[in-house]
């Protein structure tokens, strides 16, 4: 059996969670989803039009940004929790599926949520980057388009690990949704500014004539691969929002001043990250139900 | 068949089942008696190879549900006491859910549901949400979730807490139904009339410690080693007490509210001898019956009320 057998194709877990659940959300009378179809539709439509005519690649990443990043944990805070809160969980560790196929399914089923929701920001982006970059080749523009989804959609996949992860864990829904919360805000904010003052107070009480905020962004030997394992600047560069305004800002530069693979290298820590954590967490499931992998 | 032998499990100082032995056949339906917090749960957990017992072990079919979880899991059916249902789905699709994740063959699984959906009386219900169905049908979607897989042995934890008359009558024709197919079934519960009279082998829990179990028959037997006979005299109790007083089977005999109670040593021969002969004697009888001991009796006599 191939993995996609195993945790998609023959995995009722990824099914319940990606169907079935998704479903409960349309068991509504006609005219209530007809309503909100309706509109969210013309709200979409609508945003399509204002893409093709301004352009605001801007807004629709920072759109999506909010979006996703939102939603990450929120669609998945419960995906571990609700089996022990509801006592759903004895039952589905007594069936024959592996450790694997539970977590694989419950993981892979929000991924795919998420993806669907991406590619509706996608149509949007491309639309607008056309609009607003006329002058940068297609072939370029769509490196670019990959590398914003790499970073956006990454570090959501990576979001929605950790939650998954708290939510086996501490076993109760809207805990594992703060935390979840609480430690994003922590690492998009909080500690790119506290590593910042860090470095001020550093530098003002070592008396050196080091800035730490004027490394060259764009030159020299660091950025041709240096940045990527430069721990000094790592709050920063694997930041997704400063990963994001980076490929905005590199999109119109010259290629001889790019920091090699930037935003490529960032969604695919994120999405190795997001391995390690849904790898570690299966191995966690299968010792605690005796289960195989 | 099921042989638990010398089960434990500890929890830090805390002592919840002190090695347990045990051994079912198959048709057997195990009343698994304690008061609260005496350690059933705890013993029906390890049995479902959801919690790895300190020591011991037990075997179904041979297959060493420590050693081997994986391999047991197939053979085993259980209902927890308090349980949920994944909701936004139908009956029926909950029942192919699970179909599918205890690994029925595709073209197996639609008879599969069929049957336990009839087994279960829940036929009719195959397309109501789960959230919809009442307790006591949430319950037995439970029960046919159970039965799914076919499993040799039934682990029902409280399965009648929380339901009404009803739906406990219902629910006992259920158990006795899957008795009769061969399974070992093991109810645990604190409610005694709700065992009484299904169950043909008991064992009593207490403080973790398994008191004493086996046939029914044999327990009250073995509690209650002399008869306690019930006699409604129409010419005065206190004449018939006298008589029986001096007969060598009666081993104690007295008057209660114009009932005399006596205690006879014999079996059913003897039994029907000594009504034979209170006849006989004259003594004109109205009622005559034999006072068995209960399952309330036995738990009553045999614990001390005490948890671990």
């Amino acid at each position: 059996m191939t993995l996609w057998q195993k945790w998609i194709v023959s995995n009722p877990v990824f099914r319940y969670h990606f169907m079935g659940q998704t479903r409960m959300l349309v068991r509504r009378p006609v005219w209530q989803v007809a309503f909100i179809a309706g509109t969210f539709l013309a709200v979409y439509l609508w945003f399509l039009y204002q893409a093709s005519q301004h352009g605001f690649p801007t807004v629709t990443v920072g759109l999506e940004c909010l979006v996703l990043w939102l939603i990450a944990p929120l669609m998945t805070h419960s995906l571990f929790a609700a089996e022990f809160e509801k006592a759903t969980w004895d039952m589905l560790v007594l069936t024959r599926l592996t450790a694997g196929q539970i977590v694989m399914g419950k993981f892979l089923s929000r991924v795919a949520l998420l993806s669907f929701l991406a590619i509706l920001f996608v149509v949007p982006l491309w639309l607008g980057a056309t609009k607003e970059y006329q002058t940068v080749p297609t072939s370029q523009l769509f490196v670019w388009l990959v590398k914003t989804q790499l970073v956006s959609v990454g570090w959501a996949v990576l979001l929605i690990a950790v939650t998954l992860w708290l939510s086996y864990w501490l076993k109760r829904g809207m805990v594992a949704a703060a935390v979840a919360f609480a430690g994003q805000v922590f690492a998009l904010f909080i500690v790119p500014i506290l590593w910042g003052l860090f470095f001020a107070l550093f530098v003002a009480s070592a008396e050196r004539s080091f800035d730490p905020f004027s490394f060259d962004f764009g030159q020299g030997e660091w950025l041709s691969y240096g940045w990527m394992f430069d721990i000094r600047f790592a709050v920063w560069l694997y930041n997704p929002a400063i990963a994001l305004v980076g490929i905005f800002a590199l999109l119109t530069e010259s290629q001889a001043e790019k920091p090699i693979l930037w935003g490529t290298w960032q969604g695919l820590v994120y999405l190795l990250l997001s391995g390690l954590i849904v790898s570690a967490l299966t191995k966690a499931v299968a010792r605690a139900t005796r289960k195989p992998l | 068949m099921l042989e638990v032998k010398g089960l434990r499990k500890e929890f830090g100082q805390l002592v919840a089942v002190k090695d347990i032995c045990f051994a079912l056949q198959p048709g057997d339906i195990f009343g698994y008696i304690g008061p609260n917090g005496a350690g059933k749960t705890t013993t029906l957990r390890m049995l479902a190879t959801l919690l790895e017992p300190t020591a011991g072990t037990a075997t179904i079919n041979g297959i060493d549900i420590v050693r081997q979880p994986e391999e047991a899991r197939p053979l085993i059916g259980f209902m927890p006491d308090f349980f949920g249902l994944y909701e936004g789905i139908t009956a029926w699709e909950y029942l192919a859910f699970f179909a599918e994740a205890y690994g029925i063959p595709a073209r197996e699984r639609k008879q599969v549901i069929e049957n336990v959906l009839e087994l279960t009386d829940l036929t009719v219900k195959r397309d109501a949400y789960v959230e919809t169905l009442s307790r006591g049908m949430q319950q037995r979607l439970c029960l046919a979730k159970t039965l799914l897989h076919d499993p040799l042995l039934l682990l029902l934890d409280e399965p009648a807490s929380g339901l009404d008359p009803r739906a406990r009558a219902e629910l006992k024709e259920l158990l006795r139904e899957i008795g009769a197919m061969g399974k070992i079934v093991i109810v645990s519960s604190h409610i005694l009339p709700e065992l009484s009279d299904f169950c043909n082998k008991i064992g009593i829990i207490e403080k973790g410690e398994l008191l004493l179990w086996g046939d029914v028959e044999d327990i009250l037997r073995q509690l209650q080693p002399a008869r306690l006979l019930t006699i409604r005299c129409l010419d005065g109790a206190e004449k018939l007490a006298e008589w029986l007083s001096k007969q060598p089977e009666i081993v104690n005999v007295q008057v209660v509210n114009s009932t005399v109670e006596a205690q006879f040593v014999g079996d059913d021969e003897a039994q029907a001898e000594l009504l034979r002969r209170i006849v006989l004697d004259g003594h004109r009888i109205a009622t005559f019956s034999e006072t068995t001991m209960n399952l309330e009796d036995v738990f009553l006599r045999v614990t001390k009320g005490e948890v671990a």
